[in-house]
């Protein structure tokens, strides 16, 4: 071997390993594979390293005859960041420098190749080790890869969905899902609003009316995908009046149902007539200016549909990069111009007001909107009207130089606008990546927002928009599909904190004590930092590009579910999964019908303020299994870690639930404590 | 003699913050350029000692961006009744607004909104001043310049999710993902002798301002403190089994990057909560009440920690408390009839607390927002603006006065880029210069704090950037 570098030569690399910009733009593979010779079978030899195996499909990973399977980061020119599985490291390297190497966590090294075995050299500690190169975990059982599929695509499934779904494909699933009939939530939220009006907060009659769908339902994706939705366009019913309108919202929420599977173009209208978003983005009532009395049209829904429900700040390549002008800086996608210009198009909306019986006559007169809104009218399950003489009918200017013209309808303006919008390119890249980013992981190569962008562009026969085509882009990609991306160190997300616990209730099919789904969860904004329809600000719970310190920002990658990760929300959420659990195995009864200490029957929203506990059914004959640790922790981990637990992890449960149940052989405790020691374990929190 | 970056430059806290700060070749760069940056300060500033003394600065950031036109009114017959004239039907009436006494000035008079007893008693018995027509601003800018281009503008002006940010980062010309605090944490957290915990305390969870290269913020509950896993480190059996597991779990190397960092997280989450709730436990009762509200709530738990730190080997601390709800595109004179009073109130109550405890000197509290709003009214509210008026409050302040110009409010004025979004003509970089330089950030650091300073204000000045705060 050739000897150790010298110190000049060493501070030179040194410099040229901190001084490597990663570009986001360019994956490492196509790089690493640059004057590569074919050699056929998807075998292709590099003159500089060796003989590598590249499956398209599983794209940036290679495997390399001596060092096995290899990640291969973003790099520039023929510099390489590599992550080995084997070493468990990254390693720096370069055309002229290889078999020479930087090691992340070792320093300099010195790869030994063409032996009966690898080894390699460190440098600092001046040892050889032998480079041990385990199997690769697989192939992967289907059960597996199934479940890996479900958590992408449902909220949770009990052992029974899992082992129907596994009985057939992926593509049939898919199928019966995108047809199956949608359950509004409406009616049920005004049953309860009807069987118990004040009697809890309002508010709270939504999020109840929701628990019932979200446990009982059987439109697994579609309420995946209304969750997704409802975190790219976020109304919350905290705080405010949105709080008093629990059929309100419930009607927002089925008209997310409506579109999750329909077209983007009805979704971004409807979203724009829907009296909730005029009521929380305050276009509800926006009038014409009048610049006598200084009076301005309101701007806040012009500017976030374009900045965040539609198009973003920036033009974006089709693969989500950003485009840049000839100095090298990102192009606005829009100025404050385009946003007076919109403000003026959502001018003359207001709630519906003759919804309300007494005024059904009620003509519109001059004021009419000031009265309405010191009168508190808020229709909120009837899309909002366009008043004609509250509309701005003069030339607009939108985006791309599309024009307005003077003299056009309200709804007309309305409707070129949406379209204005819809067709903007950006739309297919900038909502692609915030879905993915939702459904699958938060770093989807520039392929894979490229690939579903297309899929928004056109669905194969013409039409813009289809959303059930880009749900299909989005779950049949590799990047969601191939099992070997469980190597990727940058695999995956968080899983969204609130998600976790359904995903726990879901697997057990928790009900209450009296076998229905109401269950107070107002409390779980101060544990989780999350609830459901409840967002902070139009913001969401956590911006997409948020990036936590240390391993992700340093490779310039995000972690968007890590914005809620803090030293509260951390005990929060285990605290919480400690106290469902240790209710949940309970050995009460369920009294199917419930009556108070007088013996009145209860009605669901009595039962709901009672905050009375979940009671975990099923899955069947877990509780004998719990008998053998290790086999109930391998049940477990199919049902909640998707089959993917480590040895350690498993043994670590494994010793921690074993003390339990010996002398009575009552093992129920090992039950709960085993799903306790997996809900937060790092590999159940994050979903790769 | 110690050097106040002695623990960066030892082989053991170097190598700690390699693996602390993760993988990458950012991480490199990072710790070298930590590296040389203290080698060089120990060298510039011989002599230089951990600090002796205790200082806190506490952030209340208004989140939605807080219509400041009617927190700070013009009072004066001509200047009320052109405040009257632009916010027409947002203008509140004239004899309900409270008088303040502004030593200096220019004449003219003003008053604060009239659910503001407690901050018009604070201004006038100097314990608290007003920074006035403060934003964002990549360099200064005249509407001339606005209206032809020729001058940089802060990207994503008048964005919420921008502008949050650059209120937070102080860098409104480029994407970055940390805060001041976090940058002047990075620089002084080893004027802490505590390791276990973060110089920077959020009451609000996780947020840019106080996040830095190697510290992040420490989050606290408003109401229970450092939150605990339950049973955690406790002797029982169950205590006993938990801890050595969830210990094993964290013990773990994570190939994932999402697992190692999750794991990281909460490895420290438990050791910092642990030690810093035991401090809180023996916190002095204060005579001092405060409100049940989330905002004085922060406060009081504030008071209670900042009584402790000394116990904890804090010398150096910053709180963020994050009080939502302000957009008020619609409701905004009832919206702020109800918030502005408990923005008042808690201050009052912080106010009294530190007196109480005699650290008022050693406290200073400043509030922050995304923007102010549009003079014009919208019909039911106002719109997303720029330039704004905010608070500081603490003994170290020169209270009763202004800081930065009150603008002219008519409509057209020179500042007045359309509907009454002034051109800022203080920079949150001057804003928070003053801050970092009483904090204890030395000069010639400045500048690696707040990046864009030196386009507003010297760093070798003999001066203050604003002047509103006492070093002495």
């Amino acid at each position: 071997m050739r000897p150790p570098f010298n110190a000049s030569l060493r501070l030179g690399l040194l410099t040229l390993v901190t001084g490597l910009i990663l570009s986001p733009g360019l994956r490492g593979q196509t790089l690493f594979l640059n004057g590569a010779e074919d050699l056929g079978n998807g075998w292709h030899s590099l003159p500089w390293f060796g003989t590598v195996y590249v499956d398209d499909a599983v794209s940036p990973w290679v495997y390399d005859t001596y060092l096995g399977w290899l990640y291969v980061a973003d790099g520039v020119a023929d510099d390489f960041w590599i992550y080995s599985p084997h070493t468990q490291s990254w390693f720096y390297t370069h055309a002229n420098l290889y078999p020479y190497a930087y090691d992340e966590r070792n320093g300099w090294m010195y790869f030994q190749l063409g032996g009966a075995s690898t080894w390699y050299y460190l440098y600092d500690t001046k040892d050889w080790v032998m480079l041990t190169v385990p199997p690769l975990p697989g192939p992967y059982d289907k059960t597996v890869a199934i479940a890996r599929f479900l958590d992408q695509t449902t909220l949770g499934v009990n052992e029974p969905t899992l082992a129907a779904a596994a009985s057939g494909s992926i593509e049939d699933w898919m199928e019966t899902q995108f047809n199956l009939p949608i359950v509004d939530l409406e009616p049920r939220a005004r049953q309860f609003v009807e069987d118990f009006g004040d009697d809890i907060g309002t508010e709270q009659l939504f999020h109840a009316a929701l628990w019932n769908n979200i446990m009982s339902g059987e439109d697994l994706l579609r309420q995946r995908v209304v969750l997704a939705l409802s975190e790219i366009i976020v109304v919350s019913n905290v705080p405010g009046t949105l709080a008093q309108r629990p059929a309100g919202m419930a009607n927002w929420y089925d008209m997310l149902q409506r579109h999750a599977f329909g077209n983007f173009r009805d979704l971004l209208y409807d979203v724009t007539t829907h009296p909730v978003m005029g009521f929380y983005l305050s276009h509800a009532g926006n009038r014409k200016a009048n610049e006598a009395l200084n009076l301005f049209p309101d701007e806040n829904y012009a500017r976030e549909v374009m900045q965040l429900f539609s198009i973003g700040l920036y033009e974006l390549n089709l693969d989500g990069s950003r485009k840049v002008d000839a100095e090298g800086n990102d192009i606005p996608t829009y100025t404050n111009k385009e946003i007076t210009e919109f403000a003026r198009v959502f001018t003359g909306m207001i709630y519906d007001w003759r919804q309300v019986p007494d005024l059904a006559d009620v003509e519109y007169y001059e004021g009419l909107f000031d009265n309405l809104r010191d009168w508190n009218v808020y229709i909120m399950t009837s899309p909002m009207v366009m008043v004609e003489e509250e509309h701005d009918t003069g030339e607009k200017e939108l985006l791309n130089g599309t024009i307005l013209p003077a003299g056009q309808s309200g709804l007309q303006d309305l409707s070129d606008a949406v379209d204005n919008l819809f067709n903007h390119p950006n739309v297919g890249p900038f909502i692609g990546r915030l879905l993915i980013q939702r459904l699958v992981k938060s770093n989807p190569s520039p392929g894979y927002i490229s690939r579903v962008a297309a899929a928004f562009n056109d669905n194969g026969s013409g039409v813009r928009g289809d959303m059930r085509a880009v749900l299909e882009a989005i779950y049949y990609d590799h990047e969601a599909r191939n099992l070997y991306h469980l190597n990727d160190p940058t695999q995956g997300k968080m899983r969204e904190p609130w998600m976790r616990w359904v995903k726990l209730l879901r697997a057990f099919d928790a009900r209450d004590h009296y076998g229905m789904y109401m269950r107070g969860d107002e409390w779980i904004t101060n544990t989780f930092d999350q609830r459901p329809f409840a967002s902070p600000s139009v913001f969401n719970f956590f911006l997409p590009d948020h990036s936590p310190n240390g391993a992700i920002s340093d490779r310039g990658l995000v972690a968007p579910e890590f914005q809620i990760v803090n030293s509260q929300t951390i005990p929060g959420f285990i605290n919480t999964m400690e106290f469902t659990l240790w209710q949940g195995w309970s050995n009460d009864e369920v009294d199917e019908n419930p009556v108070d200490d007088e013996g009145n029957p209860l009605n669901p929203a009595q039962i709901y303020m009672w905050h009375n506990p979940w009671r975990f059914n099923g899955p069947e004959g877990l509780l004998e299994t719990a008998a053998d640790a290790g086999t109930l922790v391998d049940r477990l981990d199919l049902l909640l870690t998707n089959g993917t637990l480590s040895e350690a992890s498993r043994q670590m449960i494994v010793d921690a639930i074993e003390p339990y149940g010996i002398w009575d052989e009552d093992y129920g405790i090992r039950l709960w404590l085993a799903v306790y020691y997996l809900l937060l374990s790092p590999e159940f929190t994050i979903s790769r | 003699m110690p050097s106040l970056f002695h623990k960066n430059l030892s082989r053991r806290s170097f190598l700690g913050q390699a693996s602390c700060a993760g993988v990458g070749s950012a991480s490199l760069f990072s710790t070298l350029f930590n590296l040389r940056m203290s080698s060089a300060m120990a060298q510039s500033m011989p002599g230089i000692s951990p600090f002796g003394d205790y200082k806190a600065l506490v952030c209340l950031f208004f989140a939605g961006g807080a219509d400041s036109n009617n927190m700070l009114i013009p009072y004066g017959e001509t200047e009320y009744n052109e405040y009257k004239g632009i916010r027409t039907d947002l203008a509140l009436a004239q004899n309900t607004l409270l008088p303040i006494n502004l030593q200096g000035g220019d004449g003219r008079q003003f008053a604060v909104h009239p659910g503001m007893p407690e901050v018009q008693q604070l201004f006038n018995n100097g314990n608290l001043a007003f920074i006035n027509n403060v934003g964002t601003l990549v360099e200064p800018i005249t509407l001339q310049q606005w209206e032809s281009g020729s001058a940089k503008v802060p990207q994503g002006l008048f964005s919420h999710a921008d502008q949050i940010h650059q209120w937070q980062t102080s860098i409104p010309d480029q994407s970055n993902s940390y805060g001041w605090a976090g940058r002047m944490a990075d620089i002084l957290h080893s004027a802490n002798s505590n390791e276990k915990i973060s110089m920077n305390l959020s009451l609000s969870g996780n947020n840019v301002m106080q996040k830095g290269r190697n510290v992040v913020s420490f989050s606290i509950d408003p109401q229970e403190g450092a939150l605990g896993i339950n049973q955690y480190g406790e002797s029982s059996e169950f205590g006993a089994i938990q801890t050595s597991a969830i210990n094993s779990m964290l013990e773990q190397q994570y190939a994932n990057l999402f697992k190692q960092t999750f794991a990281t997280q909460v490895r420290s989450s438990i050791d910092a909560g642990i030690e810093l709730q035991a401090a809180l436990t023996n916190a002095p009762q204060l005579t001092t009440s405060f409100s049940v509200n989330q905002v004085s709530q922060s406060f009081n738990t504030i008071a209670k920690s900042i009584a402790v730190a000394g116990n904890l080997g804090m010398t150096r601390q910053t709180y963020f408390i994050l009080f939502g709800g302000w957009d008020h595109h619609d409701e905004v004179i009832n919206a702020q009839a109800a918030m502005l009073p408990i923005v008042s109130k808690a201050l009052g109550e912080f106010n009294a607390a530190l007196n109480e405890l005699g650290l008022q000197n050693s406290v200073t509290t400043f509030t922050a927002s995304d923007f102010a709003r549009t003079l014009t009214s919208n019909g039911k509210g106002s719109d997303h603006g720029w330039g704004g008026s905010h608070m500081v409050m603490g003994g170290a302040v020169n209270g009763g006065q202004f800081f930065g110009n009150y603008p002219s409010l008519y409509a057209g004025n020179p500042l007045d880029t359309g509907r009454g979004r002034l051109i800022p003509t203080t920079s949150t970089d001057e804003y928070f210069a003053e801050l970092a330089l009483w904090f204890g950030v030395p000069p010639s650091e400045l500048s690696h704090i707040l990046p864009n300073i030196s386009r507003f204000y010297d760093p070798t000045s003999t001066t203050l950037p604003l002047g509103f705060l006492n070093l002495g």
